[in-house]
């Protein structure tokens, strides 16, 4: 009685089988509409054929199949392409089967797909897919053409047929379109969507690639770090590792930045701030990339579940900023050391008018007096104005002698050698030894003075200027007593004492004693570059040069400090100095 | 002497010391010279001259000096309470604008520059006089001994 029922059930699974393979089939094959209308088409074909050969007894004399639901379905969603090859497939199968039925069975498959290949037409792509009602109408329609074609069956038959027939051509089959049409259409947009997912997650990945940036999302409760896949790059983990820990990410982070990376955590899980956070990671190469860590807590209920963030790659831009740093400070020494020489320079310039200035008043006024003395007869007189002039003289010349020194010193050294300091105090004792018995001074040299990687001339005229200083600078009341020493400094620099008991040097003037014409022209002694070409020769040996009151009227020391070891310093020497002043 | 002018010279340049010597006596015998070569010998006789001597007339002080200054000098005779009514010439060969401003925020009561010419030297050091020991009028110094004898007391 019900075996009706049982063989339309089983027809119809034959096509939830279609729908099936289709939407498998459909992510593997060809991806363009045109290719998925041809198989779509050819797979209704050979559905229809399969219905058609499985064709069961309704009631006795009427044989039926669902092949018109398969037509109107492989119009809807095949198109004109897929609907003709099915028709085309079913209908010559139909051909080859033939029999009293053909025509009849013939039209029934051009109506059913038809109406399939219109109601796709007529439906448009904004409302696809379509909707029940559509459906349900587009399955109407096609099943009553196909029913008005079985009125056309020989005389006996067709009235009969056309009786039993009704309920499941007008009733039946519709509704069985509509479950199918649903059940396509949705996974037509299923299969949509996930392209388009897949598609916009590859643009994503693409994109964090470029921008360099990857995400994360950290889930409180189960400790899980998801990450996208270029953070797993970033984090130097294979692109499947996962699930993540906190920890995984931390074993990645510098140990000097965990505990600023954990503190900005720690106020994000309390719900305090976001995050926002550098950072560097250590590749696995040992290579450190500087990271930028942000993020935000997502809360729910009033509780911190989960935090979400990026970790953006920042190694360029923190390296040029590094660099832009560092040269600003390079630039910030250089203009500075350039503003220092500048001014120097301008200080110079001015001492240098100033200071030939003087003396050339000095020969210009006495040679005038010299006439009127002269003619005045008066021979104290002339004497006096001749030892003005000539001692002006010797003062000029000293001062060009001593400049053009000055200027030389980065020309003129080019080798330097192991100077045995205790040759060169000697040296200079000898060369001193008649200004040191006039003054009755003492000089008191500490034992086994170090040697020391330098100039032997130039380290010379650093100890005679500094004794010719000392000389100049005696206290009357007392006799010079001049003490040589040297210490090493815990850095290991040599450090060379030259004290004296004179009459010291006032604090306000200290601190510019070793500028060019500090003193200005003394009495009659030195020409103000003495101390300049100490400070200059200590300079060029990388060392330097200073001094300290031992208190009011009681002397000076004056502390020369030798870099440790025996390479002197970069540039040391070099040819190509530029002389400091040009005359 | 009662009203005898004291000109007190500050100069580290024997020769140009000397030269000045020679012009002031050519031109105002009269004047006592008091002649020192560095600011601190210069300091200790003006912020406590002998008791005997007149305060002087006129101070002539030289910018570059050993041990103190000459701005220093400078400074700390204007800062007394006394001693800073004392007119006080910077006579220097440096005109750099440094040395003008240190010397004029200072108290300076002129800047002279000293010429290179011989006979432009000469006629600044005429007119020098003239101005200054002459033109010029100024407190009365015996007030100004009493009060600084007072001060010292």
């Amino acid at each position: 009685m019900y075996a009706w029922l049982i063989e339309i059930i089983h027809n119809l699974a034959m096509l939830l089988s279609l729908v099936l393979l289709y939407s498998l089939l459909r992510q593997w094959l060809p991806r363009t509409m045109r290719q998925g209308n041809v198989l779509f088409g050819v797979l209704c074909g050979g559905v229809g054929i399969l219905c058609m050969a499985t064709a069961f007894v309704y009631q006795p004399g009427v044989v039926l199949d669902s092949r018109t639901v398969v037509m109107a379905i492989s119009g809807l969603f095949g198109g004109g392409t897929g609907g003709l090859i099915a028709m085309a497939i079913a209908g010559g199968y139909r051909w080859v089967v033939a029999g009293p039925g053909l025509w009849v069975g013939l039209a029934t498959i051009l109506a059913a797909g038809t109406i399939g290949i219109l109601g796709r037409r007529l439906i448009s792509r904004a409302n696809w897919p379509p909707t029940p009602w559509q459906l349900w109408a587009t399955g109407l329609i096609a099943h009553l053409l196909a029913f008005i074609c079985l009125g056309f069956l020989p005389e006996p038959m067709h009235m009969q047929v056309l009786g039993n027939m009704a309920v499941p051509f007008l009733g039946i089959y519709p509704l069985v379109v509509v479950v199918f049409g649903t059940i396509m259409g949705k996974g037509e947009v299923w299969a949509f969507s996930l392209s388009r997912l897949t598609h916009a997650e590859w643009l994503f990945n693409e994109a964090q690639k470029l921008t360099r940036f990857g995400s994360w999302e950290y889930r409180l409760n189960s400790d899980r770090l998801t990450a996208t896949p270029y953070l797993h790059e970033l984090l130097s983990l294979p692109a499947d590792t996962s699930p993540l820990s906190l920890q995984d990410f931390f074993n990645r982070l510098h140990q000097g930045d965990w505990d600023a990376v954990r503190l900005a955590f720690d106020a994000a899980i309390d719900g305090k701030s976001e995050i926002d956070v550098q950072g560097r990671l250590v590749k696995d190469d040992g290579r450190l990339l500087w990271v930028r860590v942000v993020g935000k807590p997502i809360v729910e209920k009033g509780k911190v579940t989960q935090l979400v963030g990026n970790l953006i790659d920042i190694t360029r831009r923190k390296t040029s900023e590094l660099e832009l740093r560092a040269n600003e400070e390079q630039l910030q020494t250089l203009t500075e050391e350039l503003t220092a020489k500048n001014d120097e320079l301008e200080r110079f310039t001015y001492s240098v008018s100033h200071d030939l200035k003087a003396p050339l008043l000095t020969i210009g006024s006495y040679s005038e007096l010299l006439h009127e003395d002269f003619a005045a007869n008066d021979q104290g007189l002339v004497a006096e104005d001749l030892g003005h002039i000539r001692a002006a003289v010797d003062k000029m010349r000293q001062l060009i002698d001593d400049l053009l020194d000055l200027s030389k010193i980065g020309q003129t050294i080019s080798e330097s050698t192991p100077v045995d300091l205790n040759q060169v105090v000697i040296e200079t004792q000898l060369l001193l030894a008649g200004d040191l018995r006039r003054s009755g001074a003492s000089i008191v040299t500490a034992p086994d003075l170090p040697t020391v990687w330098g100039n032997a001339l130039r380290l010379r005229q650093v100890m005679q200027n500094l004794l010719q200083n000392a000389l100049k600078f005696g206290d009357p009341d007392r006799l010079l007593r001049i003490d040589i020493g040297w210490s090493l400094e815990p850095g290991g620099s040599l450090l060379i004492t030259v004290s004296d008991n004179g009459c010291g040097i006032a604090p306000e003037v200290l601190p510019r004693i070793f500028d060019l014409f500090a003193h200005g022209p003394g009495q009659g002694a030195g020409s103000g570059v003495g101390l300049a070409l100490v400070r200059r020769i200590m300079e060029m040996h990388g060392g330097e040069v200073w001094a300290e009151p031992a208190g009011p009227n009681t002397g000076s020391t004056f502390f020369l400090r030798f870099p440790p070891g025996p390479t002197p310093p970069a540039g040391f020497f070099s040819e190509g100095a530029q002389p400091e002043y040009t005359l | 002497m009662a009203n005898e002018e004291i000109v007190v010279h500050v100069e580290d340049n024997q020769a140009h010391a000397d030269l000045i010597r020679r012009q002031l006596n050519r031109i105002r015998p009269e004047v006592k010279l008091v002649h020192f070569v560095d600011g601190d010998a210069a300091l200790r006789y003006l912020l406590n001259w002998p008791p005997q001597e007149a305060a002087p007339n006129l101070i002539l002080l030289d910018l570059r000096l050993p041990k103190v200054d000459g701005i220093e000098v400078l400074r700390q005779l204007k800062a007394h309470p006394e001693v800073h009514r004392l007119p006080v010439v910077i006579l220097s060969t440096s005109n750099a604008q440094q040395d003008l401003l240190d010397a004029y925020r200072h108290g300076a009561n002129s800047y002279l520059v000293k010429p290179l010419e011989f006979e432009a030297f000469r006629e600044m050091i005429a007119m020098l006089c003239l101005f200054w020991l002459g033109l010029n009028t100024e407190p009365d110094k015996s007030h100004l001994r009493h009060s600084e004898v007072a001060h010292a007391s």
